[in-house]
Formats: C-alpha cells, sequence, structure tokens
C-alpha cells in the first residue's frame, strides 16, 4: 500500500461533490451522488471507488422505459436516486438495467425511509434492506451484477436473516470514520483532487479584483 | 397569498412580512441583535462560569513564539493555541490568497497536558496546506492593524495609555482573515463538534476562537511592551482592553453559504423577527424599559460617531442614523404615544414611514435590548437537519402552485439582457476563492455556481407551463435532471418563510455586500466599513467583557460600547 492520508468525511463530501459537477453531473445529483460517496466509504464500502470507476459513468442521462430505467452503462451515484424516486412514488418493483455500481443505492434509499418506508435492494447475489435510515446487507461473495432492483413500501418489511453485514456494524464504522477520519491512499486524493479542480475558474488579473480587496493593507 | 409559518399565534400579528425583510437592501442593513452569535457565546460563557486562563506563553523578544490557553468548560476541557509570527510588510494581506500571516491559530478538545503541540507548530502556521486531525476544530489567522499595534507598543512600552480616539480610530489590535471549521483540512467534522456538546450550536467554537483571538492580541502588545520598555513598561488599562474587539475582513466567501445553507438563513432570521414580534406584542412597556431605551438611543448616538470608515455610502447612512436617533427621541419623550397599547409595535411601523433603512434596524435592534428574559432563548440556535428532500410523488400542477405562492417574486424578476443576468459566481483556482464575474466579459460562465435561485426558479416554472400537470416530479425529473436542485429546493423550503434572499443575485443591482452585512450581523458583527461592494471590514467582541469579567453584573451589556467616559447624559445630547 502506498502511501496514505487521514482526511475528515467532509473533505471527501466537498470534493466528491465537485468531482461529479465537474463531471457534468447535474446540480442536485452531484449532492446526492457525493453524499452516496461518503455514506459508503465510511462504511467500507468503497464510495471512493465507485466514483472513480469509469468517468463516462458520470456523463449522460439514463432512458426511461415502460416500466423499467436503462442506465446505458451510468453509475448508481447519479442514477439510483432517480429511480429510488421514481420506485418510491408508484410504489412497484423497478428494475434499473445497465448500472454501474448499484451497491451505492443503498445510501440515497437510507434518506428515503422516513414516514415507515422500506426498501430492499438487489443486485447479482446481494441484497440490502434499508429500514429507519439504517440498512442491513447481505452478499455471498463480490458481485458485479448491472442490475439493480428496486422494491419499496411501507410498515412492515421483509427481513434479511443473519446479514452478513448487520446495520449495526455499519454504524459503528460510520462513528469511527467521523472520529477518526477516513484514510485514503495519496494518490487516490491526488487523483480526485486533479477530477475536482476541473469545476474551478483559472484566474486572471480580471477576476482577482473580482472577488475582495483589491490591494494590501497595513493599517 | 403569502402565508408565514408561525406556531405561536399571538405573535404572528407583530410578525414582519418575508417580501419585506428577506430583500437585499433590507438585509444589507442589519445591526448586531442581543441574540447575535457573539453575545450568545458570551452570556453561556458566563452562565455556565467557564475559566479561560493562559497555560504557557512562549514569546522572545520581538514577540514571536505561542501563547497557550486552557478553557475549562462543564463540558470538558479546550485548548486555544496562538502562534505569532515574523511576517514581511510585502506579505501581509487581507485576502484568502495569502501564505502568511501575523499570527495563526487553532481550537482543539482536551487540556493542554494532552495537546501534541509538535504537530501544530509545524502544520499550524501552514493554514489550508496543513493538514489536522479530528482532535482540532478551529483554525484561523490574523494579521496585525500595524499602524494601531505599533502605536501602543511604543506608548505601553513608556508607562503611557492610548487615548480614546486612538483606540475608536480602529478598534481592534488584529484582524482574522479566515476562520475554518467543519473538517476542513481534516478538522473535526461538525458532527463530532456537535456529539461533544461544548459547541453545540452553528459558528459557536467559530465565534469563541476569535474571542480568544482578542485575548491573544492583549497578551502579546503587553510582552511586546514589556519587552521594549523593561520596568517603564504598563499595561493595557482595563477600560482600553474592553473596547478593542478582533476586526475582520470579509469578502466574497460568506456569500454563497447563506445561499446555499438556506434552513440556517430562515433559522437565524426567523429567531431575529420572533424577538421584534416579542417585543412589539407588549402592550405597556414599564418605565424601568423606558428608561433603558433612552439610555441605549443615547449610547448610539455616540457610538455611531466612533464608526471609522471612508466608505462615503456607509458615513451617510451614519449622518442620516444620528439625524434620525433624533427623532426617536422625540417620540420618547411624547408621554401620549405611551399612554395608548403597544408603543413599541407602533414605534416599529412609525419608523418605517419616517426613518432611514439602517435607524429602523438599528431600532428594531435597540427595541430587543432590553428584553433579555423575553428573548434570549431564540438565541439557543441548535444543529439543524440541513439536507433538502425531494417530494417524487408531488404532482406537477402542486409543484407549479406552491412557486406561484411563495416564489411568486421570483417570477416578477426580468432576466432578460443584460441586466437580468450580467453576473455569475464562481471559484476561482486561486484557493477556490469565490468571486463574481460579469457573464459576458469575462471566462468562466461555463463554471457557474448555482447562486441565482430567483433565475432558476423562473426558468423550472417556465418548463413547468409546459408539462402535463398530472406528471408526478420523479418522473419530470428522470427526463429533465437538471432541474434536481431547484425543484428539491422548493419543495424543502416552501413552508420556511425566511430562507430565500428575494432579489436577483445575479442581476445587475446585485450588491453582495448587503448579504455579507447579513451574515455579520447574525454573528455579532459591528462597525461595517465597507471596502467595495464585495468586501468588508467589520469589528466583533468590542465591549464585550473580557474573560475574567465574564461574571460582573455589567457583562452582558455590551451593546453599541463606548468609553464610560464618552457617555453623553440625556439632556444633553
Amino acid at each position: 500500500m502506498g502511501a496514505t492520508i487521514r482526511i475528515s468525511i467532509r473533505e471527501l463530501e466537498v470534493i466528491a461533490q465537485k468531482v461529479l459537477e465537474g463531471a457534468g453531473v447535474p446540480s442536485g445529483l452531484d449532492h446526492d451522488g457525493a453524499h452516496a460517496v461518503v455514506w459508503c466509504e465510511a462504511r467500507g464500502l468503497k464510495g471512493i471507488e465507485a466514483l472513480l470507476c469509469d468517468p463516462r459513468a458520470l456523463s449522460g442521462f439514463p432512458e426511461r422505459r415502460a416500466t423499467d430505467i436503462d442506465a446505458i452503462g451510468l453509475s448508481a451515484l447519479c442514477v439510483a436516486p432517480l429511480a429510488i424516486d421514481l420506485s418510491m412514488s408508484t410504489g412497484k418493483r423497478l428494475i434499473v438495467h445497465n448500472i454501474k455500481s448499484p451497491f451505492v443505492a443503498i445510501a440515497y434509499a437510507v434518506r428515503k425511509t422516513c414516514d415507515d418506508r422500506w426498501f430492499e435492494l438487489m443486485w447479482g447475489s446481494s441484497r440490502a434492506l434499508v429500514v429507519k435510515g439504517k440498512a442491513s446487507m447481505f452478499r455471498t461473495k463480490r458481485s458485479f451484477s448491472n442490475i439493480l432492483t428496486i422494491v419499496s413500501g411501507r410498515s412492515v418489511p421483509s427481513s434479511i436473516l443473519n446479514p452478513s453485514v448487520p446495520a449495526s456494524e455499519l454504524e459503528e464504522r460510520y462513528h469511527c470514520a467521523l472520529n477518526e477520519g477516513l484514510v485514503v491512499k495519496k494518490s487516490i486524493l491526488e487523483t480526485l483532487v486533479a477530477m475536482a479542480n476541473q469545476v474551478l475558474v483559472p484566474t486572471s488579473d480580471q477576476s482577482r479584483s473580482s472577488a475582495g480587496a483589491e490591494v494590501d493593507d497595513n493599517q | 397569498m403569502e402565508q408565514i409559518n408561525i406556531k405561536n399565534n399571538n405573535i404572528d400579528d407583530f410578525m414582519r412580512a418575508p417580501g419585506h425583510v428577506m430583500r437585499l437592501s433590507k438585509l444589507g442593513c442589519l445591526h448586531q441583535t442581543r441574540i447575535s452569535f457573539a453575545r450568545t457565546l458570551v452570556r453561556r460563557m458566563a452562565r455556565e462560569k467557564w475559566k479561560i486562563t493562559t497555560y504557557n506563553k512562549q514569546l522572545d523578544d520581538k514577540g514571536f513564539g505561542q501563547i497557550v490557553y486552557s478553557i475549562k468548560t462543564p463540558d470538558g476541557p479546550l485548548t486555544f493555541t496562538g502562534f505569532s509570527h515574523s511576517l514581511l510588510e510585502s506579505e501581509r494581506t487581507d485576502r484568502v490568497i495569502a501564505e502568511n500571516w501575523d499570527a495563526t491559530f487553532v481550537l482543539s478538545f482536551g487540556a493542554p497536558e494532552n495537546i501534541k503541540f509538535d504537530a501544530l507548530v509545524d502544520e499550524v502556521p501552514l493554514q489550508e496546506l496543513g493538514r489536522f486531525s479530528s482532535n482540532e476544530f478551529v483554525l484561523s489567522r490574523a494579521n496585525k492593524s500595524v499602524r494601531l499595534f505599533e502605536k501602543l507598543v511604543d506608548l505601553l512600552s513608556n508607562g503611557k495609555q492610548p487615548t480614546f480616539d486612538d483606540i475608536n480610530d480602529v478598534g481592534y489590535l488584529m484582524r482574522t482573515t479566515a476562520v475554518y471549521g467543519n473538517g476542513k483540512f481534516g478538522l473535526a467534522h461538525f458532527e463530532k463538534v456537535k456529539s461533544e456538546g461544548r459547541l453545540n450550536s452553528p459558528f459557536q467554537a467559530e465565534m469563541l476562537g476569535v474571542y480568544l483571538i482578542r485575548q491573544f492580541t492583549f497578551d502579546l502588545i503587553e510582552h511586546c511592551a514589556a519587552a521594549r520598555g523593561g520596568q517603564k513598561a504598563t499595561v493595557l488599562a482595563r477600560p482600553i482592553r474592553r473596547m478593542l474587539g478582533i476586526g475582520n475582513a470579509t469578502g466574497l466567501g460568506m456569500a454563497p453559504y447563506l445561499i446555499n445553507h438556506p434552513k440556517l438563513l430562515n433559522d437565524w432570521i426567523l429567531a431575529r423577527e420572533t424577538a421584534l414580534a416579542r417585543v412589539r406584542s407588549i402592550k405597556h412597556p414599564n418605565n424601568g424599559d423606558l428608561e433603558r431605551v433612552k439610555e441605549l438611543i443615547g449610547r448610539c448616538q455616540v457610538h455611531v460617531t466612533k464608526w471609522p470608515t471612508e466608505d462615503n455610502e456607509q458615513n451617510r447612512a451614519i449622518i442620516h442614523i444620528v439625524e434620525d436617533l433624533f427623532k426617536v427621541r422625540e417620540l420618547l419623550e411624547d408621554s401620549a404615544w405611551f399612554e395608548k397599547l403597544r408603543p413599541w409595535d407602533r414605534m416599529v411601523s412609525w419608523s418605517e414611514q419616517h426613518l432611514k433603512p439602517e435607524t429602523q434596524e438599528l431600532l428594531n435592534s435597540i427595541l430587543i435590548e432590553p428584553y433579555g428574559s423575553l428573548v434570549d432563548d431564540l438565541g439557543s440556535h441548535k444543529f439543524l437537519d440541513e439536507s433538502e428532500e425531494t417530494r417524487p410523488s408531488m404532482l406537477l400542477g402542486e409543484l407549479k402552485t406552491i412557486i406561484e405562492n411563495t416564489y411568486g417574486w421570483a417570477l416578477e424578476i426580468d432576466y432578460s439582457e443584460p441586466f437580468g443576468n450580467r453576473y455569475f459566481w464562481y471559484r476561482s483556482a486561486e484557493k477556490e476563492e469565490p468571486r463574481l464575474g460579469k457573464r459576458h466579459e469575462e471566462p468562466g460562465a461555463n463554471l457557474e455556481i448555482p447562486i441565482g435561485v430567483a433565475h432558476d426558479v423562473a426558468c423550472l416554472y417556465k418548463k413547468l407551463l409546459a408539462c402535463n400537470e398530472e406528471m408526478i416530479v420523479a418522473e419530470f425529473l428522470i427526463s429533465e435532471p437538471k432541474f434536481r436542485r431547484i425543484v428539491r429546493r422548493i419543495q424543502t423550503l416552501a413552508e420556511l418563510p425566511y430562507s430565500e434572499i428575494r432579489d436577483n443575485l445575479i442581476g445587475s443591482d446585485c450588491e453582495p455586500i448587503n448579504i455579507l452585512r447579513c451574515k455579520l450581523s447574525i454573528f455579532g458583527a459591528t462597525k461595517f466599513d465597507p471596502k467595495s461592494k464585495l468586501w468588508t471590514r467589520i469589528t466583533l467582541f468590542q465591549g464585550a467583557p473580557l474573560p475574567d469579567e465574564l461574571n460582573l453584573p455589567d457583562a452582558d451589556d455590551w451593546f453599541a460600547p463606548i468609553f464610560a467616559e464618552e457617555h453623553v447624559a440625556w439632556e444633553q445630547l
């Protein structure tokens, strides 16, 4: 493992938002995606990896089919919020095809579990149950499926017996990240920062005068 | 019809309408109130009997080195460390893009005995380039007001005190140029600060940092004077100390914050407006309250004449305040006015007809001041859930109706070229400093940050007019994801009356200085000294009690501070 650096979860959220914004993710979805990156990374679910997996997966719009959604190869970071919103509005099982990093959908589902709403998310051989702001997961092996199935309902959800990653463990990981920060490879952070910097406007004399104090001052 | 969602019905009648309050021109006239953050922090420190002491001072003869302070609170200890550095004149700038400063500071959890100072010595002077742990939670830096600092070192080293004019001309020994918190550069995330329990309101940690910087400046200047003058040297007289605050230079960086934290803005303005409404609802103020208001008016009449600024517009406003306060005095002497019900309510209404906007807001702050028992609870802001959530099942017809009812003001603005969208806000590659560019004259509009809320609302509304009103928001956003942020904002803020600044923030009329003034007044700033439409200098904690004065009977009485000797009897003004 190369050199590492400790960053706060807030730093990661800010950087991730800029990466997504710089990649062309629409305003609003960029914040949802950044939240998902942090939610996953702080719980040991490789949120940064999802962000970096393929820059092309952040650029474009999903297509609505009769009953499903075709994510056209886009990341769940920018498709899952749209799909989960649709699923909870219609109350129907929704399948999202051609989606990358489907597991990050958990993060947005967690945000939408108010008023007794629950979500069940399935991809490959993995399942996540999201209830009352917490998620538990069942994974037989690392899953590379590109199909995400979303089921949503109210009151009593089905359950996951013997979850491989219980909600309590995920929350424990989060509190550890909150208190201690996140350890990331320096090279990864540099890549993220370089991508985030795409949202910055190069400076010029004209831009300097648009910022505030024009002159040094020793009063 | 505009609705104000205030649960306390008997106060409803006295609340000012958001359409009146949330205009830039109005927000740009706000003043400190007793529920501003600086005031609230000082009351809390007094109430909880915080102990602030110097733990360790290691400064050389030139005043370079470090001072460590121990802060004991009921919820556990904190440590504040200030470093004093040598700085070339050519490097001294208020800009955020500076790389060196006269002093740098950090606030840490835990007692000084448990702080790893070696790491702080290396990292704190670097500021944005340093790395911090979640044990540190506020990072700041400041530059000397060289003129006053040198003058006072000279005077004190010769056993002399400065004149009142020396102090009033500047008002502080150092000026902060940035105060960072909330996870930046590895600092503790605000969730952790909140969970620690000691500083569980927004910006209370940052305000504590600024208050301690003030103490640092006193200790530093007295050290420098002693080093220069030896036996001849003296310390700052207590009244002089008390009238020295901390300066601050604030630029555009603060402006996007208010736009991006609309729930906080609502919470803060709602508190202020509720405080004013409670005072307005008083049927018959007692004589003590009336005398107190008179005393404060008299104090303000002196205070504003000690308000240093070279800005012509601000100077005109100060002259108007002086003139207007005489009109208020006449009213206060009119016994018939106070025989009728609710004189304060009528006075606020009267002021809007007869006084300039700056005096209207100053008068509101004055009227709130005597009523601590009535309003101080409103200063206890808690961290809010600031998330904005989409309501995907909402029909587009309903969304359209919400826009018409709560964002009607945005639909009335003319966004046409070139004036309606003259500016764009962006982040510069220089330390990500927020800047304001002219859309058709500068590059970077493609990287605009979404500050133009009103414009975005109008664009969405135009789009909705062409949509099926029975379509749900979730379906709409799949085909039109670019509207996701503004749809969610509208859905989230519909019930929060003071959450939006009701002006076109990308139009040619936008003066960002008004946004800065709004936020700074909520912090408790005074003596606004605009340097352009884009940045301002201010003073914080001028008149505030010193750490060993927190429990004096008059510790909370520092609104519009003046030297006691400058006080002029009511009848002599």
